[in-house]
């Protein structure tokens, strides 16, 4: 999509082969972390918010609990760590399939060779790009866990509870990773 | 030796207001107590206090002499692993199959192999007559199978007391009556003492060493099946003839409620 506006808008200035230095600018450090937290909000937020609060309605972290066994470890914790592991390891996937993609559009397109259009992209791509994005996608990560893991043991009460709860977690956690967005590219 | 559970001026309630009032409680070796009261008398209330899962407004429980809420989090833990909860609806780990449930405390509170847990977990499976069933997933287990499952979780550690919240609940007469053998079978050959809450009176009768009756979070009897079948308390009267309260009152003071006059 980026590429297809980056064209079309580019075009006016006759400078659509310039294209390919806002995606370098643009994927790594914005879109891939920004729309990977909210397919993972989306996905995983609801699926923890869901999950917890229905163990809380039927009573199965009581039952940790009376067994001397905390929820936090057993399982909050491993949310927690999956998404830390996982957040930035999509992300890498999305740097790579946008990038991808993009470059069959403006193949098409412009006629720039791949070749070509990568070594555009990896002149402009810095570390500093990467780790930027990365460090977005731990923070999302983070935002994901606790937002899931808090709604959902708030639940209470009864199954239309879990499906407020749930619909809530999504939303808190798509406008927490936009809010943390914009800090970050306010602050960085 | 101390008592496996001592329970002293206990006060205790939701958001400031007191639903628990000055109850006094201890349970003896080997004993079966059940804890009776009609709907909303405190029992499920009274039950969250003695397992740990309540933090007391006001008074003491202790379990084996140990204070269970004077302490900190990580001792609070410990003291639970000598206990056994079976909760109503089984709250058994829905991911987990009925044999992982069963093994989880041993897993995560021993150091035990993981061939001689199995084969404690098919011990525990057996005793409650649910052996063969270790692969099924909670989801795939009748009412009373879960009951039975929960069982078995709760006596996985050997715990020297038992909690168990309306083990009798919606389930048929016949199951209920296994059910009751079961716990009487926790007394007699593991020698465990046994905490039930429950408003079944035939189970309660048919179990229970001594009866102790909550009523509007108050504790208003104790005694055994003879003495709760002779006491000439009304409220308990009523509890046993299951007559509502509100049908209790007599005549001349309902005549008086509906001339204003009460």
């Amino acid at each position: 999509m980026l590429s297809i506006q980056g064209v079309h808008s580019l075009r006016i200035f006759g400078a659509e082969s310039q294209v390919t230095f806002g995606l370098a600018l643009s994927i790594p450090r914005e879109f891939a972390p920004l729309i990977t937290g909210i397919i993972v909000a989306g996905r995983s937020g609801s699926q923890l918010t869901s999950r917890i609060g229905s163990m809380q309605l039927n009573g199965e972290l009581d039952a940790l609990k009376v067994m001397g066994i905390s929820p936090i470890r057993f399982v909050v914790a491993p949310a927690l760590v999956a998404l830390l592991f996982a957040l930035p390891i999509l992300v890498a996937i999305a740097n790579v399939s946008a990038f991808w993609t993009a470059s069959l559009y403006i193949d098409a397109v412009l006629g720039i060779a791949p070749a070509a259009y990568w070594d555009d992209i990896l002149a402009v791509v810095t570390i500093t790009d990467l780790i930027h994005g990365f460090g977005k996608a731990i923070i999302f990560a983070v935002l994901i866990a606790l937002i899931g893991i808090c709604k959902g043991l708030r639940v209470s009460g009864g199954a239309d509870r879990l499906g407020e709860a749930t619909t809530s977690s999504v939303v808190s956690c798509i406008a927490a990773i936009i809010a943390a967005d914009a800090m970050f590219a306010l602050i960085l | 030796m101390p008592l496996p559970l001592t329970v002293t001026n206990l006060y205790g309630g939701y958001a400031g207001q007191a639903v628990i009032h000055d109850c006094n409680l201890h349970i003896d070796k080997h004993e079966i107590v059940v804890i009776m009261g009609g709907s909303g008398s405190g029992k499920s209330t009274f039950l969250r206090h003695l397992i740990g899962l309540k933090t007391p407004m006001q008074g003491a429980v202790k379990l084996f002499g140990q204070p269970l809420y004077d302490v900190g989090e990580y001792d609070r833990l410990h003291l639970l692993k000598d206990i056994g909860v079976a909760f109503q609806t089984g709250a058994l780990l829905s991911s987990l199959s009925v044999g992982d449930n069963v093994a989880l405390p041993l897993i995560e509170n021993t150091n035990l192999t993981p061939d001689l847990i199995e084969i404690i977990v098919r011990m525990k499976l057996d005793f409650v007559g649910l052996l063969g069933k270790e692969a099924l997933l909670p989801s795939a287990l009748s009412g009373g199978m879960l009951k039975r499952a929960a069982v078995a979780r709760a006596i996985a550690l050997d715990p020297r007391i038992v909690f168990m919240d309306e083990p009798s609940a919606g389930l048929d007469p016949v199951i209920s009556a296994s059910l009751d053998d079961l716990i009487i079978k926790l007394r007699d050959n593991l020698e465990m003492s046994v905490v039930v809450v429950t408003h079944e009176l035939e189970s309660a009768f048919k179990i229970a060493d001594r009866i102790i009756v909550l009523d509007r979070g108050y504790i208003i009897f104790s005694g055994s099946v003879d003495d709760i079948k002779t006491s000439t308390n009304q409220r308990i009267q009523n509890l046993i003839n299951r007559v509502a309260d509100d049908d209790a009152i007599s005549q001349e003071a309902h005549l008086k409620q509906l001339l204003g006059e009460a």
